[in-house]
């Protein structure tokens, strides 16, 4: 067992693209975790998705030996954040376990939102921060007014920053002193039962689930019973490693210390980031704080371009659960995609990665409809039910109230788009809650906005009006009740369920524009008229229509014809399977997908 | 006009307004049953006889025409001979009498009229041919005289067709005709004088450039050469043809589908009204006055094709299915083949019991009358309804089909959007 006052636990806050992964390369190598040869560039990021999106999904942590110029040597443990907000919740739970943070701000770029959310949330944890000013090298370098933005816009003293470039090896050492005089050690109470933060967990084939843990209280041993106080499953340890940042197999992790747990506990689902191991003959009275069980936010569903594949997709899906337990799956069949999944996401980029591993990792090809949000319906007689298909939505009359999830937007953008984005926000019924001038020129805004409108291409038009400068960050408020109904899309009448969405009242009359004009661009002129209608109960308030096709003959059909004519025909059929028929009519199944799939 | 004695008036003269306003949403039931078939029962069929050289090749004919200065025509009659002779020799053949015969082309009319008579000979000396059989030339107008035409008339031809197209100088030029309006006419008078009581016109509507009156006019001008039957065709683009070509790089257009459709309902219209009854999409006559050999097609009778590319249909025994097989399509491999041994196949497919059932349906789906739903059941051994009730359900409701005194056919719309209605057969 370590002695505690020789640990350090830190983790690195950064906006992507900032440095965070070389710095840590760097720390790696200079403490000789890794040799260069060894160095695989950007070791902490295993997954090949990872590495290629320049951002961290799943938590790692390494175990750093550093000698430190007062000739002691300390036990840095390296805790490794993902970068997004989707991740938030694990992100926290990755701080919690943390005394301290590096704060890496690229000296060219300044600070930027993302970074924002984590210091806040690390400033909530009580972390000491670094800040640590990167990329002094590049020419746009200004460490000055960088300085001055991490004083100004998150408040805290950057006299001390540390300047490194990470990419030239400069002002490493400072960085790991840094680590060891200005973090403070890990602190334990004596003697009292164990208690263990689970910050990340994985599912491996051959040990089942794994977690991630930092002791706080006691010690886990190799052989003891423990008990999961959140989930309440109870488990025998097999086995406790370090990573170095290869694994090495320990008989006991002490207070302070980091390390990996496997407890024959099966999956991930049961070993929830964010829950306490304790010893089950001597358990810990009350649980660390902070457990929760995380809500998917954003609900798509998933459906495989073949029907042949969906049975190769549940299987995907099984496995994908097994390594993260914030997705949610139901079976779910629509008229236009035939069977499917529908899934439950932290965010938008959840949903991403979800969706790329399904295709990669699987050789699945999807096509994933466009997001929606949760809705919680207050019915008559009090019941409240959350609602992430329009189509189960109760009828309009034992709807007492139907409340949408809010959340609070952090959007940096340069000033000379701050109008642009301002329309944008107001035009997505967000209200502006302050709006603050960051230097170099930009604004930091923030909106308090429905995610419905947020996740219904928000992003890229967010995007288009600030030329790519603008980003975004947000997070959940709260359910707010407000003037939504259900609208719906009608062929010659019959209701197409799947293409069903809840909007505001007051966009409920654009958008139903919207997806007739969209369905009529996709619809042939064929036998009969296709009258298109996009109606709010019974009432229709948007029409097109694609008249009838006035003339398909064959002018001549002898004896020598009718084997072509036959085959034409068969052609003609052939293109049809691809048809939806509602009543009288055929719906191609572009037309639907043009309604419902995402990025479209 | 030597038939209107038998079917009635000339129709009344119309002013300068045209029909292509008239709708013709309403189902009138139209005249129905097309009598006539006065063969010996059903063993008798009809024989199909390819001739295929033009002087040249029209733009948009995507039959298998070969343009040609001369021809072998001596050989390419002892190789329909030999096939003649072959196929009486086997079965589904031997031992059946001709109901009808046709020459089509290709210009069957450029051949000799002792080439045809040999032809016509030999089919009789080896099938039969029935009493009254119809016997059919297709001829351009451009390649006929009085001997030419009383040849035909004498070697046992009872009825021509001939390919007028258009009664407007520049449309034929145009559909790249080597004939005038003024041959058109004078060939359809010497068709008369020869003897030929049956006379067939061929037209050509919604050409680009083409006006509704034109086509009327185009009527107009047929019906007073006083032929017993006008096929009017909308123009096809055709893959293969010059046309189809000129389309794909934008030298022509088609007229758009609202328009072809305002040309064939003016034709609809206008032709009934000079007393051609319509009995097929294209076709029009006096009652009885059809081609009975096309009426073999519609039904899905079976039919013997000889000659190069020339196809041919045995119906199976019982059940509905049967067997259809083509020749080959190149005249000179055609001649060596035939004369080798009578057969010249290059290919054929069986016609399965379903295939064939929704063959039956689009095929005489083409004839207003359409089909009495008894006569489907005896084929197939199964119901229409049971067969395809489902399929059609919405075709009877979207009133594109009519099902009325034990028959099916189609309505005015359904004539207009044939092709989507068969498809739903298939």
């Amino acid at each position: 067992m370590t002695d505690p006052t020789l640990i350090r636990n830190f983790s690195i806050i950064a906006h992507i693209d900032h440095g965070k992964s070389t710095l840590a390369d760097r720390l790696l190598e200079r403490t000789g975790a890794l040799s260069k040869r060894e160095l695989k560039e950007q070791f902490l990021d295993s997954m090949d998705l990872e590495r290629e999106r320049g951002i961290t999904i799943k938590a790692r942590s390494v175990r750093l030996a550093y000698a430190a110029r007062d000739g002691k040597t300390y036990t840095l443990n390296l805790i490794d954040t993902p970068g997004h907000v989707d991740f938030a919740y694990e992100v926290s739970r990755s701080l919690a376990a943390c005394e301290g943070a590096l704060l890496v701000v690229d000296a060219s770029q300044g600070v930027e939102a993302q970074t924002l959310a984590n210091v806040y949330m690390a400033l909530d944890h009580g972390l000491e921060i670094v800040p640590v000013i990167n990329k002094i090298d590049l020419p746009g370098a200004d460490v000055d007014r960088t300085r001055t933005e991490i004083e100004e816009i998150i408040g805290l003293d950057a006299a001390d920053a540390i300047l490194t470039s990470a990419k030239e090896g400069i002002g490493i050492d400072e960085v790991l002193e840094a680590v060891v005089t200005r973090i403070p050690p890990p602190r334990a109470t004596p003697g009292a039962p164990a208690r263990a933060l689970i910050f990340d967990s994985w599912y491996d084939v051959y040990q089942g689930a794994i977690g991630l843990v930092r002791v706080f209280d006691g010690e886990l041993r190799r052989g003891m019973r423990v008990h999961l106080m959140g989930t309440g499953k109870t488990g025998e340890v097999m086995r406790l490693a370090h990573f170095t940042p290869f694994e090495a197999e320990v008989e006991q992790l002490g207070p302070g210390e980091v390390g990996m747990i496997a407890a024959n506990v099966k999956t991930v689902a049961d070993m929830r980031v964010g829950d306490t191991i304790t010893s089950a003959e001597h358990p810990a009275g009350e649980p660390l704080a902070g457990f929760k069980e995380l809500k998917p936010m954003v609900f798509a569903g998933l459906y495989p371009t073949e029907a042949n594949q969906y049975g190769a997709l549940r299987d995907a899906i099984d496995k994908l659960r097994l390594n993260d337990a914030s997705l949610v799956f139901e079976p779910e069949s629509s008229q236009a995609l035939g069977f499917g999944f529908r899934a439950g996401f932290l965010g938008l980029l959840h949903m991403e990665i979800a969706q790329e591993r399904l295709e990669r990792e699987f050789g699945l090809n999807l096509v994933i409809t466009a997001p929606t949000v949760a809705y919680r319906v207050r019915k008559q007689g009090g019941e409240t039910i959350m609602v992430d298909n329009p189509s189960r939505l109760p009828d309009e009359s034992v709807i007492e109230a139907i409340e949408e999830p809010f959340i609070l937007a952090s959007i940096h953008v340069p000033q000379e788009y701050l109008g642009a984005v301002m329309s944008l926000c107001e035009e997505r019924r967000g209200t502006q809650r302050d709006l603050r001038f960051a230097g170099r020129g930009r604004a930091i805004l923030h909106y308090e906005m429905p995610l419905a409108e947020v996740v219904f291409d928000f992003y890229d038009r967010l995007k288009s009006v600030s030329r790519g400068y603008a980003s975004l960050d947000y997070e959940f408020l709260d359910f707010r009740p407000g003037s939504l109904v259900k609208l719906d899309l009608r062929i010659n009448g019959d209701v197409l369920d799947a293409l069903s969405v809840i909007v505001h009242r007051d966009r409920a009359y654009e958008r139903g524009r919207v997806l007739c004009e969209k369905m009529r661009e996709h619809i042939p002129r064929q036998m009969f008229e296709v009258a298109i209608q996009a109606s709010i109960g019974a009432k229709i308030i948007a029409r097109e229509s694609v008249k009838a096709l006035r003339k398909n003959v064959t002018a001549k059909c002898y004896g020598g014809d009718i084997t072509r004519k036959r085959k034409l025909l068969e052609k003609q059929k052939e293109g049809k399977k691809r048809m939806k028929q509602v009543g009288k009519v055929e719906i191609p199944q572009a037309a639907f997908l043009a309604l419902l799939k995402a990025g479209e | 006009m030597y038939w209107r004695t038998r079917f009635g008036a000339a129709p009344p003269p119309r002013g300068k307004t045209h029909v292509a306003g008239i709708n013709f949403k309403g189902d009138r039931r139209p005249a129905m049953l097309i009598g006539g078939d006065n063969s010996n029962g059903a063993k008798a069929f009809s024989l199909y006889l390819h001739i295929p050289y033009c002087q040249s090749k029209c733009p948009y004919c995507d039959f298998n025409s070969h343009a040609a200065a001369s021809w072998p025509e001596d050989d390419y009659v002892r190789a329909l001979v030999a096939e003649i002779e072959r196929r009486a020799s086997e079965a589904p053949w031997a031992g059946r009498p001709l109901k009808t015969i046709f020459f089509g082309g290709g210009t069957p009319s450029l051949f000799q009229p002792e080439s045809i008579a040999a032809i016509v000979a030999a089919a009789a000396r080896n099938f039969g041919i029935e009493t009254g059989a119809e016997v059919t030339l297709e001829a351009n107008p451009g390649t006929v005289d009085a001997a030419k035409l009383g040849g035909m008339r004498a070697a046992g031809v009872n009825r021509i067709s001939f390919g007028a197209q258009s009664f407007n100088e520049a449309r034929l030029k145009f559909l790249g005709r080597i004939h005038s309006v003024g041959e058109t006419r004078e060939a359809a008078r010497i068709a008369h004088r020869a003897g030929f009581e049956r006379l067939n016109l061929d037209l050509i509507f919604a050409v680009p450039g083409q006006s509704v009156d034109e086509v009327l006019n185009d009527i107009a001008q047929a019906a007073a050469l006083g032929p017993d039957h006008i096929s009017a065709y909308n123009l096809t683009f055709e893959e293969g043809t010059a046309f189809f070509t000129e389309m794909k790089r934008g030298q022509i257009r088609p007229l758009d589908s609202d328009r072809q459709a305002e040309f064939y309902a003016a034709v609809r219209e206008e032709l009934p009204r000079r007393g051609y009854r319509m009995y097929e999409i294209s076709n029009y006559a006096p009652p009885g006055h059809e081609a009975r050999h096309n009426l073999s097609y519609w039904r899905a009778e079976s039919y013997l094709g000889l000659g190069a590319g020339a196809h041919s249909f045995a119906r199976g025994e019982g059940g509905g299915s049967g067997r259809r097989w083509w020749n080959e399509r190149v005249p000179v491999r055609y001649v060596e083949r035939a004369l080798a041994g009578g057969l010249a196949e290059a290919g054929g497919e069986t016609v399965k019991a379903d295939g064939a059932r929704g063959e039956f349906v689009f095929l005489n789906l083409r004839l207003r009358e359409g089909f009495a739903l008894a006569d489907f059941e005896t084929r197939f051994g199964a119901s229409f309804d049971s067969v395809f009730g489902a399929r059609a359900a919405r075709l009877f409701e979207g009133e594109l089909l009519v099902r009325d005194e034990g028959r099916i056919y189609l309505s005015e719309r359904g004539l207009e959007l044939a092709d989507s209605v068969f498809a739903e057969f298939i």
